[in-house]
């Protein structure tokens, strides 16, 4: 993996969880309904999974190799987050921590990105 | 009230050109990459197909020929038989891109799992376009359509920067990636010319039975409030999408995260009309391509057809537009993306856009066949213009998805 795509997959990953931490947010304002809820946060967590696979399997370029774990580890547990809010798509007490793990890992992805 | 029915067919042509699938998709995109630095392009777009679509509609008032029957005459068979397999190629990827969005929507709206619901999309399609008249299709699916404004009140909700939205009417580059601009650029402009809107809105104009000279001034009057609220609804995706993903950094991938964009600032009541919406225009736009398809099919090889005869009277153009339908259902149901295979889609009608609009420019102006209604000045010269644009925009179109890993950079 190259330092451009390793940035790449930081940037997707942070859409990722932003966009996840948003449909959090309308859980618990009571502002969306569980279809959507759940239907959405599927897409998300699935594509959110297919991206941390595919860092986890990339052969990294000298230097990279640490940020490259904690990319694929943070990736795993946006994806886990996802899943949570899927499964309990009209709880807002459990929207509220999905919505605040996501957000944290999407500053934390941010970082990672600006990192290099 | 009879006057507003009158330019469905407008309405419903356009959403297939502005909001179908891959454009909802490819607008928030270009609004969460580019801001509005891209507006200018809906506008451009919007006048081009204008200016097209009332050539065809004139062309079909006045010498009763759609635009295939066109093609055939003025390009021959051989050349007229390679824009029939490109724009059935088109029309056919199109079609499965829109099956696979109906349910992809059906599924949001009631959390049921994609593939049952790809068969309850292709059910609802083959039951609309079998049982509803051509006008009540029309009026449902493009007036459903307009649901979509919710994009434009969502947009004013936002408060967006309306120094930046008029500066975005004004091409200019303003980032880092220009070949990302080209590629977003090339994308709007080519999405708009499609072919199968032309095929779709000529053909619709027989079938709505337009006469000279009171329906030459409908056709005028559809053509342009049709794609002007099209262009309205596109240019209100890119809004939301400037106004809420740029700050964010989200990368839209998905019709759920357009539709988020509304519900955000309209709460639910915001998200259902998006999503209902969404409904109407992605199912219209199946219904445009498939019938299109028929159209193409009936035209060229001189079948009967038509929706304002019954089944039984056009058999061959039935199972032709039911095939487009069965054959979208098989392709969606493979697994394939459907915003994947729309985006695709776009690109393969880079042969077909020449050849599907020079002959419309030509019958248009031949006073042999237009008597007084030929092209004045100004057709004349905006369709000329806008032809050099549709030859670029479909040499750069290839190259420009290569280089730029189709926008991802």
């Amino acid at each position: 993996m190259t330092e451009y795509r390793f940035s790449k997959d930081s940037e997707s990953l942070q859409s990722l969880a932003t966009e996840g931490s948003l449909l959090a947010d309308g859980v618990v304002d009571g502002r969306t309904t569980s279809a959507f809820v759940l239907t959405h946060a599927q897409e998300l967590a699935s594509n959110t999974e297919k991206l941390a696979s595919v860092v986890a399997s990339t052969h990294p370029e000298t230097g990279l190799a640490e940020k490259m774990m904690r990319l694929a580890a943070l990736a795993r547990e946006a994806a886990s987050q996802l899943r949570t809010l899927a499964g309990h798509p009209s709880d807002a007490a459990a929207a509220a921590r999905v919505r605040s793990a996501l957000t944290n890992t999407a500053d934390a992805a941010e970082k990672l990105a600006k990192s290099l | 009230m009879t006057k507003v029915f009158q330019i469905s067919l407008g309405v419903l042509a356009a959403i297939g050109g502005f909001v179908d699938i891959g454009d909802i998709v490819f607008n928030a995109a270009a609004g969460a990459t580019l801001g509005y630095q891209l507006v200018w392009a809906v506008v451009v777009g919007a006048v081009g197909i204008m200016v097209y679509s009332e050539m065809c509609g004139r062309v079909a008032c006045i010498a009763k020929r759609p635009v295939f029957d066109v093609v055939r005459e003025r390009l021959g068979y051989k050349v007229g038989l390679t824009t029939l397999l490109a724009s059935q190629f088109v029309n056919a990827m199109t079609c499965a891109a829109e099956v696979g969005g109906v349910a992809i929507v059906l599924r949001y709206l009631f959390g049921f799992p994609y593939r049952p619901l790809i068969a309850v999309a292709l059910l609802l399609l083959l039951v609309s376009v079998w049982f509803l008249p051509f006008e009540w299709i029309e009026r449902v699916f493009g007036f459903g359509g307009l649901l979509l404004i919710v994009f434009a009140v969502a947009a004013v909700k936002l408060d967006p920067n309306l120094g930046a939205l008029g500066h975005g009417l004004i091409p200019h580059i303003d980032t880092p990636s220009p070949l990302i601009w080209c590629y977003f650029a090339v994308g709007i402009l080519g999405a708009t010319f499609m072919p199968y809107e032309v095929y779709f809105y000529s053909s619709g104009g027989v079938e709505d039975g337009w006469v000279p000279p009171h329906d030459l001034k409908l056709n005028k009057l559809t053509a342009i409030a049709g794609y002007a609220l099209g262009a309205v609804l596109s240019i209100s995706i890119m809004v939301v999408a400037a106004e809420l993903f740029v700050p964010q950094g989200i990368e839209p991938g998905f019709l759920g995260t357009v539709a988020l964009a509304a519900q955000t600032p309209l709460g639910e009541a915001g998200l259902l009309l998006a999503l209902l919406g969404m409904l109407f225009a992605i199912s219209g736009a199946a219904i445009d391509t498939s019938l299109a398809g028929a159209y193409n099919m009936a035209q060229f090889f001189g079948w009967e057809w038509g929706k304002y005869r019954k089944p039984g009277g056009a058999p061959r153009f039935t199972v032709t537009w039911a095939a487009f339908f069965g054959l979208a259902f098989l392709v969606v149901i493979s697994g394939v993306d459907p915003i994947f295979v729309t985006e695709l889609s776009v690109v393969f009608s880079v042969v077909a856009l020449p050849l599907t609009y020079v002959p419309i420019l030509l019958v248009a102006g031949d006073s042999n066949y237009m008597g007084a209604h030929a092209n004045g000045r100004l057709a004349s010269t905006l369709g000329w213009l806008y032809l050099v644009a549709i030859v670029v925009i479909s040499l750069a179109a290839v190259p420009l998805l290569v280089l730029t890993n189709m926008g991802e950079g």
